[in-house]
């Protein structure tokens, strides 16, 4: 009974991880930038979720969708400022870059909307679903639900569309895709901020289940690194399926060792992980570049 | 104790002349500096190490509003020997090790008469030893970990209860309702923040409290938590396979959050839920957890004495200035402001060095009673200049998305709901 609550929660709960961490993957899979400040962006979608509901009481999960345009703007934008960076040093650099923008992210927040914290209570937060005995609220369900939803659709356009094709033919060998025709840079730019709107999105399904506050960013972005590492760096089904190996492993490790060593759980996953499977376990083989 | 006079400083550079010229270039800024920003105090400036951004930043808000208030209100009336009262704040973010560097340029470069406050307890421990060695009066208000009073420094001194008293209301009432109701061994759960803070609670109030009381009551799941989890639930269905009849969390705000948050989600209930203080008695936490901590106690530092007219007329003020209903934050701030400016009346001097000495005596003499309750800093069981605040606390319950006190009877706002 207790076993099975904990692994239902913890899948619920890895659904979540999956979305924060698979914009991370497929920016790191195509332009070899490490987007420290993804935690930020996350942050963002989650103030302007709270923002619309405060003000307009437009529901997190109906206005992460409206304000998505928005976030591939911001991911446009932020791919101008990166992309000059020659691919050789682009890993370095591009590290401390968006450690920057993480910086000037977290702080501009600060200035606008205080320290305090802000959180979305739906009107139906309080109200819970039995599955197979174990007792789900709402927004958790709704939440995970969507992050499925948006995670299946993701992994459909890059297999499925002809964009899709190009992003990953990128990833894959740029100067051969270049070759066959496809603007590497227009297609560069575009996942950045596809990436950067999922992480948006994931900002969406977390405001009804956690609390805001400018420098919530650094809450997640170890957690997203785990995730992606374990997943291996370019799969989007890793990323599903790292989510949620650390959703369940967090939740048995919670109930059965000290709550407070759990976090070592995700550490221990992830050192685990590089040390015989540096690729992730979803991986493909080390390239050439 | 001795002092570094301009003149006693001339003296010993006489015979450092004669040792070494680099010597020599190093003294010589300090004499240049030392007597100018020494003797320049017109006001007495306090300097407040408080996080202001970061996660601690709600609490540092509270603070500065509750220092605000009080200096505005002592300055109205001429302020303290004819000298105003400046508050200087440095933001640390609650992180110790930027609480040092912020105490270290208060101290030396903004030539502060005193410290005051600091919220986290992790950050106190960090500027105690230091305000000690600086010889610059320490004035706790709100960091609560025993240890950091029990240090034999003479500097510092804290005038609300340590987080080892924290718990003594709810103790009181366990003992006395819980238990006298029931008439049997009672099972417990306690889930504490893995801080200084949750550790501090654990430590010396809910623990030694449990180890005492054995008879009567059983303590099953009892276990630190990290601060920043997203999900609590594993831990809230470990808690409910357990079936206690009361449950206690030490919690800070977010965690205490989503805590009542997911406790509600998993269908945790007990017969007594209570907080110890902190994240439990802000208004935040009923209407951030859309009212899931309804019902829950919280035992900590009282409000003060409600039920006496300066309490109430002043809480008038406040509401009158700030807009919502002051806690224990807000009184815990308002009365360190008030106790040291009663010490500094005592502050003759016009160097700063002698000022912090002056203030010190002046406040291990002060003996006042305040609208937070009596205060008077001494040394026992191993505490030094600590005010002996086991009385200063008290059980609040959350109804209808207000805290009220509701135990010890003698300052309850209404019966518990239990």
């Amino acid at each position: 009974m207790l076993l099975s609550s904990l692994v239902i929660n913890g899948l619920f709960t890895g659904l979540i991880y999956g979305l924060i961490a698979v914009g991370l993957t497929v920016i790191f899979g195509v332009m070899r930038i490490i987007n420290m400040s993804h935690g930020d962006i996350v942050m963002l979608g989650m103030y302007s979720a709270w923002i619309l509901f405060e003000k307009f009481g437009v529901s997190p999960y109906v206005s992460m969708f409206l304000t998505a345009p928005l976030f591939f703007l911001l991911g446009s934008l932020i791919y101008e400022i990166l992309d000059p960076i020659p691919l050789k040093r682009r890993e370095m650099s591009s590290l401390i870059i968006t450690l920057g923008i993480s910086f000037v992210l977290a702080t501009s927040a600060m200035l606008i909307f205080t320290a305090d914290y802000r959180t979305v209570t739906l009107p139906y937060s309080q109200r819970v679903i039995d599955i197979l005995g174990t007792r789900l609220g709402y927004p958790a369900l709704i939440s995970s639900a969507i992050s499925l939803v948006l995670m299946c659709l993701f992994r459909l356009f890059l297999s499925r569309t002809h964009i899709g094709r190009a992003i990953r033919a990128t990833a894959i060998d740029r100067t051969s895709a270049a070759l066959l025709g496809v603007n590497v840079k227009r297609i560069s730019q575009a996942t950045f901020g596809a990436g950067v709107v999922l992480a948006g999105l994931a900002g969406g399904v977390l405001a009804p289940i956690y609390y805001v506050y400018p420098f919530v960013g650094s809450n997640f972005i170890i957690k997203a690194f785990a995730v992606v590492v374990l997943g291996g760096m370019e799969s989007v089904t890793g990323a599903i399926a790292g989510g949620l190996i650390l959703g369940v492993a967090e939740a048995l490790g919670g109930a059965f060792l000290e709550h407070s060593l759990k976090d070592i759980i995700v550490f221990v996953l992830f050192l685990g992980v590089l040390f015989f499977r540096p690729t992730g376990l979803f991986g493909g083989r080390e390239r050439n570049r | 104790m001795d002092y570094i006079s301009p003149t006693s400083i001339d003296a010993r550079l006489a015979e450092e002349v004669a040792l070494s010229r680099n010597v020599i270039a190093l003294i010589i800024p300090f004499i240049i500096l030392f007597p100018v920003t020494a003797s320049a105090q017109e006001t007495f400036r306090i300097g407040a190490p408080l996080p202001m951004t970061g996660a601690g930043a709600a609490f540092g808000e509270k603070f500065k509003k509750a220092y605000t208030m009080a200096i505005d209100e002592i300055n109205a009336k001429g302020g303290v020997n004819g000298r105003k009262l400046q508050l200087v704040i440095d933001d640390t973010q609650a992180q110790p090790p930027l609480a040092v560097t912020s105490v270290k340029k208060l101290v030396t470069s903004d030539n502060v008469v005193a410290l005051i406050g600091g919220w986290a307890s992790g950050v106190a421990l960090a500027v105690a030893p230091l305000a000690q060695e600086l010889r610059t009066p320490y004035l706790l208000d709100h960091p609560a970990l025993d240890d950091i009073t029990r240090q034999g420094n003479d500097c510092v001194f804290r005038l609300q209860p340590t987080t080892g008293m924290y718990s003594a209301a709810l103790e009181d009432f366990l003992i006395n309702v819980v238990y006298e109701r029931q008439k049997k061994p009672i099972k417990a759960a306690y889930l504490y923040v893995d801080n200084a803070f949750g550790q501090g609670v654990a430590k010396y109030g809910i623990m030694p409290f449990f180890k005492e009381h054995s008879d009567r009551f059983v303590l099953g799941v009892c276990e630190a938590y990290s601060e920043k989890a997203l999900d609590y639930k594993p831990l809230l269905l470990k808690v409910k396979n357990a079936s206690p009849d009361v449950i206690i969390f030490t919690s800070y705000l977010t965690d205490g959050i989503l805590l009542g948050k997911q406790a509600k989600e998993v269908g945790l209930t007990a017969k007594l839920v209570s907080g110890t203080g902190a994240g439990h008695s802000m208004q935040d936490i009923y209407e951030k957890s859309g009212g899931a901590v309804e019902g829950y106690f919280s035992s900590g530092p009282w409000h003060g004495d409600v039920t006496s007219p300066a309490w109430k007329k002043w809480r008038g003020d406040w509401e009158a200035k700030y807009g919502y209903p002051p806690g224990e934050h807000e009184i815990e701030g308002y009365v360190a402001i008030q106790v040291l400016a009663r010490a500094l009346e005592s502050v003759k001097s016009r160097d700063v060095v002698r000022q912090r000495e002056e203030l010190r005596v002046g406040l291990k003499r002060t003996t006042m009673v305040t609208i937070f309750g009596p205060v008077k800093f001494e040394n026992f069981d191993g505490y030094t200049n600590q005010n002996r605040a086991y009385n200063l606390t008290a059980l609040g319950q959350w109804i209808g998305g207000k805290l009220y006190q509701v135990w010890p009877k003698r300052v309850a706002e209404r019966d518990p709901k239990y």
